[in-house]
């Protein structure tokens, strides 16, 4: 993948990684990793022509989103996944012994703008606080111990190891019952007829789409309407009695952890919080500056993210043509 | 990177011996030191560098304080280190359930989050350094 640093902001960001390091040095602090990919995306605070007023965004979609698997999308290729590491499996001898689907199968889907924004239902935060209706999972069993060979067959490794991590090797070419192991086995083998490539994360989302999306997020935080949206929302806070500089510090106040995120206080903070939101409608700030930036970094970006596209919709038809074979 | 080796030995003598790994929530049953089959696998370190220490788990985290990185098949940088907010990447292993990676902790977190989709990888970027916990999802 092309490197998106530019010349200036890469070394400027190491030295200030390396000092970082060496301030905390003495702590148990310690930062991962000094030059992670995706670290050179940057672009100047871009023009927002008109910020719409919303007190939620959760039906909102971000710009991103288009060179981003969709929920449906990635049920679709781990079916079809499925279906073909089934068969292989199959031809050594094998039929699933996975744990059955949860019921109300497909799951909590998530989509980006849900919860994004912090508290942002003021009926919802009367009843919950800072914590949900409901939890963002499906309650995921513990997997029962395989058989040796049931378990070589199905990932190449005798030890279950997934070499699905960039520059991992996958293991194969044993033999179980009379059939030879694919590299990566029966997984490795529905991968790759899927067009899984270092270029999709191996089957998942690109990691240019995935660092637009991140960065997008880091630069609206430093963004200065939305500092003003947020400076605005801690005036009105304060009116109310509640002393934070900006919605994450009361998400993140220590004491829900000793009181309870759905405590009586935390009921009354975060009704406040989502109504002091509404009030100087820093949703509304916080998704278009957001989109803005995430748009401005597709742009600059555009010709890998077309790229990127046409592998979605390559991976989904190839995906579709398994399930229908 | 002497730096941070430097910084990674620190914070292991700081976490002291035994006492780290004994109150890591949900402890490995699988293969120590691999990436396995079922498990979402946590590293310290993108792939850009080797990925490093790893920190693997089947059911949800709702924060991952007091999980540790451990050294293993794809190196110990950063072994000994908390897993709550110095991970850099991220494997899921499973091939039924998509994990999130949410930047703040809880049940059902608030903010930014990653979808690793099942049998997929994902290096954190600029959010490296940001996770707090790990959700499941079913999406087979």
């Amino acid at each position: 993948m092309a490197t998106h640093a530019s010349p200036l902001s890469r070394p400027r960001l190491l030295t200030g990684g390396a000092l970082l390091l060496l301030a905390v040095g003495c702590t148990s602090t310690a930062a991962s990793d000094d030059k992670p990919a995706g670290a050179g995306l940057s672009v100047a605070p871009p023009s927002v022509s008109a910020v719409p007023t919303l007190v939620q965004a959760e039906d909102k979609a971000l710009p991103i989103e288009a060179y981003l698997l969709t929920g449906e999308q990635g049920r679709q290729l781990a079916t079809a996944k499925n279906a073909l590491t089934d068969r292989c499996m199959a031809r050594f001898g094998f039929t699933s012994i996975e744990p059955p689907a949860p019921s109300g199968a497909g799951g909590a889907t998530t989509n980006l703008t849900q919860r994004r924004y912090f508290v942002t239902n003021a009926t919802e935060a009367a009843q919950y606080g800072y914590g949900s209706k409901t939890p963002v999972t499906n309650a995921k069993p513990s997997a029962a111990p395989k058989p040796p060979a049931y378990e070589l067959a199905l990932t190449g490794s005798p030890n279950g190891a997934i070499a699905i991590m960039p520059g991992q090797t996958p293991q194969g070419g044993q033999d179980v019952n009379g059939q030879k192991v694919p590299p990566g086995g029966c997984l490795g083998e529905a991968s790759g007829k899927l067009g899984a490539a270092p270029a999709n994360n191996n089957g998942g989302d690109a990691q240019l789409a995935l660092d637009v999306k991140d960065t997008g997020w880091k630069q609206s935080q430093t963004d200065p309407r939305l500092l003003a949206a947020f400076s605005a929302w801690s005036g009105c806070m304060k009116a109310k009695g509640y002393n934070y500089p900006t919605p994450m510090a009361a998400t993140d106040d220590p004491q829900w952890q000793t009181l309870g995120a759905s405590s009586e206080k935390a009921r009354q903070t975060a009704t406040a919080d989502a109504t002091c939101k509404a009030e100087h409608n820093v949703v509304g700030v916080w998704y278009t500056v957001e989109s803005a930036y995430e748009t401005a970094l597709i742009e600059q970006n555009a010709e890998a993210l077309s790229a990127i596209k046409q592998d979605i919709d390559k991976r989904v038809k190839l995906a579709a043509e398994a399930l229908a074979s | 990177m002497n730096v941070k080796r430097i910084v990674a030995t620190a914070a292991i003598l700081a976490t002291g011996l035994g006492t780290a790994v004994a109150t890591a929530p949900a402890a490995s049953a699988a293969t120590i030191g691999t990436c396995t089959y079922n498990y979402a696998c946590l590293f310290y370190n993108s792939s850009n560098y080797n990925l490093g220490a790893q920190f693997q788990h089947e059911s949800d985290i709702n924060d991952y304080a007091g999980a540790y990185f451990s050294a293993g098949q794809y190196g110990s940088s950063g072994a000994g280190v908390e897993v709550k907010n110095h991970a850099a990447s991220v494997a899921n292993g499973d091939r039924y359930w998509q994990v999130t990676i949410w930047e703040r902790s809880g049940t059902t977190p608030w903010g930014n989050h990653n979808i690793i989709r099942p049998g997929a990888f994902a290096d954190l970027g600029v959010v490296k350094n940001d996770n707090a916990a790990g959700t499941w999802q079913y999406a087979g």
